[in-house]
């Protein structure tokens, strides 16, 4: 047993301790709200039609409960996936934040290493994307209404610039996997396949497809 | 009493913040762990902290693109719980979705005519309920991924790495090419993005400071080239 293999376990260990029961609080806290409706102005809808809405739009997110953990968790880990799950914002955000802190730190992704180095850069992420929101509802829609229409429509074009970046640098780092896992998503995209089932069908293939490489030598590492 | 006041009211704020604070706990425990952990581990003081000012600095374009997105959010349901919801599951997209589906089936549309208070709890109710097919999933079965995730590479370790960059570039085809094939300044953001960061990648090479800014640089420049075209 190699020497940084008993104090990364131990960090595992009560990670999922800790990730477990801040997910849970959050959950239980988070009916706050709707409880402060109801206890302060007894205002409290039907059941019935809780039950039924709350029915239909799991319906519709379940394929995205059941896939996207999964087929993120390669890329999070475990502290990642606690962290992002609970916090949000994973593709546009964390992501991102974990792949620069990663690189800048000069560790290898899905390594403990990385892992260590992504659970620092991504809880600054949390705090720094809690500092922002806090301001933009403090600034609130005043000053977002007065932005000029060009500029408010010019920044909803940030995530694809963001998108867009983070996909070339891994198709230049990569690119045999790159030309695999690009055009599967495209066709799947072009067969209007729907979103999660796309991302479930193109992370399987993708590391079939890797796996198959690496043993017959056309990729050697990923660094 | 128009409903919006109550939902931002201080109490309203007040019942919001709880949760932002269980975000932040577990921000602040899993960082502190990691830092003492990694030292253990040999990673070094000044690597670790590069790397949180690396985290902090490409933080700030997409929280600043999150926060922009809040007031779809603020307008129908109110500062303090789209403040709190950003903050916890962060999806803009699935909030409005579980909000109107809410709003449906009290036979309201979603900040429309007849949205009032009642139509704004069953909002909540929904998102919040509905959330915990994340949240109270992922509690139990994250642990259970690590084991599968080791299974998938049969014990070979460094086909980990391998693994995680290539549902990574899964992960990023699948989200980058619908905005790659929409045409119009969709397209050139993300190209321009990708060719920006290409560039910067390649330069931080030898001016290695420039990594921490790379992505904001390659963000804003892809961000600005879209405005010939709007």
């Amino acid at each position: 047993m190699n020497q940084s293999e008993l104090p990364y376990n131990t960090f595992i260990r009560s990670i999922i301790l800790w990730g477990r029961i801040t997910m849970i609080a959050a959950f239980i806290l988070s009916f706050l709200p709707v409880l402060y409706l109801r206890f302060m102005f007894g205002v409290q809808p039907p059941v019935s039609l809780i039950i039924s809405s709350v029915g239909l739009i799991a319906f519709v997110m379940l394929a995205s409960y059941l896939i996207e953990p999964i087929s993120y968790y390669p890329i999070l880990g475990i502290s990642g996936s606690y962290m992002s799950w609970l916090a949000g914002n994973i593709f546009n955000l964390r992501v991102p934040v974990s792949i620069v802190a990663q690189n800048s730190a000069g560790v290898t992704e899905g390594t403990p290493e990385g892992d260590i180095i992504s659970t620092l850069g991504m809880g600054v992420s949390v705090f720094v994307n809690l500092f922002i929101l806090t301001v933009s509802v403090i600034l609130g829609t005043r000053i977002i209404s007065n932005i000029p229409e060009v500029a408010s429509a010019a920044l909803g074009y940030i995530l694809p610039a963001i998108f867009g970046a983070f996909l070339f640098v891994f198709s230049i780092r990569s690119p045999k996997i790159a030309a695999f896992s690009i055009p599967v998503a495209l066709i799947c995209t072009l067969l209007g396949i729907p979103g999660p089932v796309i991302l479930l069908i193109c992370v399987i293939t993708t590391v079939y497809f890797s796996f198959f490489a690496y043993k017959k030598g056309w990729i050697t590492s990923v660094k | 009493m128009n409903y919006l006041e109550i939902a931002n009211s201080p109490g309203m704020w007040v019942a919001s913040s709880i949760v932002v604070l269980v975000i932040i706990l577990q921000a602040f425990v899993f960082m502190r762990k990691a830092y003492s952990t990694g030292l253990k581990m040999g990673l070094s003081k000044e690597v670790m902290l590069k790397a949180m000012r690396a985290g902090f600095i490409s933080s700030i374009g997409p929280s600043i693109a999150v926060g922009i997105t809040l007031i779809s959010l603020i307008v129908p349901l109110g500062s303090p719980y789209a403040w709190m919801r950003l903050a916890i599951i962060g999806s803009v997209p699935y909030e409005l979705m579980a909000a109107s589906t809410g709003a449906q089936v009290m036979g309201v549309e979603l900040g429309g005519a007849g949205y009032d208070i009642y139509a704004l709890a069953i909002s909540m109710w929904t998102a919040t309920i509905a959330a915990g097919g994340w949240l109270i999933f992922c509690a139990i079965m994250i642990p259970k991924f690590e084991t599968l995730r080791l299974k998938i590479v049969r014990g070979k370790e460094e086909l980990l790495p391998i693994l995680t960059v290539s549902a990574l570039l899964a992960g990023f085809s699948y989200f980058t090419i619908p905005y790659l094939i929409a045409g119009g300044p969709s397209t050139i953001a993300t190209i321009t993005g990708g060719l920006v960061m290409t560039i910067l990648a390649l330069i931080s090479l030898k001016i290695k400071w420039l990594k921490e800014w790379a992505l904001g640089i390659a963000m804003i420049v892809g961000m600005l080239a879209t405005l010939p075209f709007i």
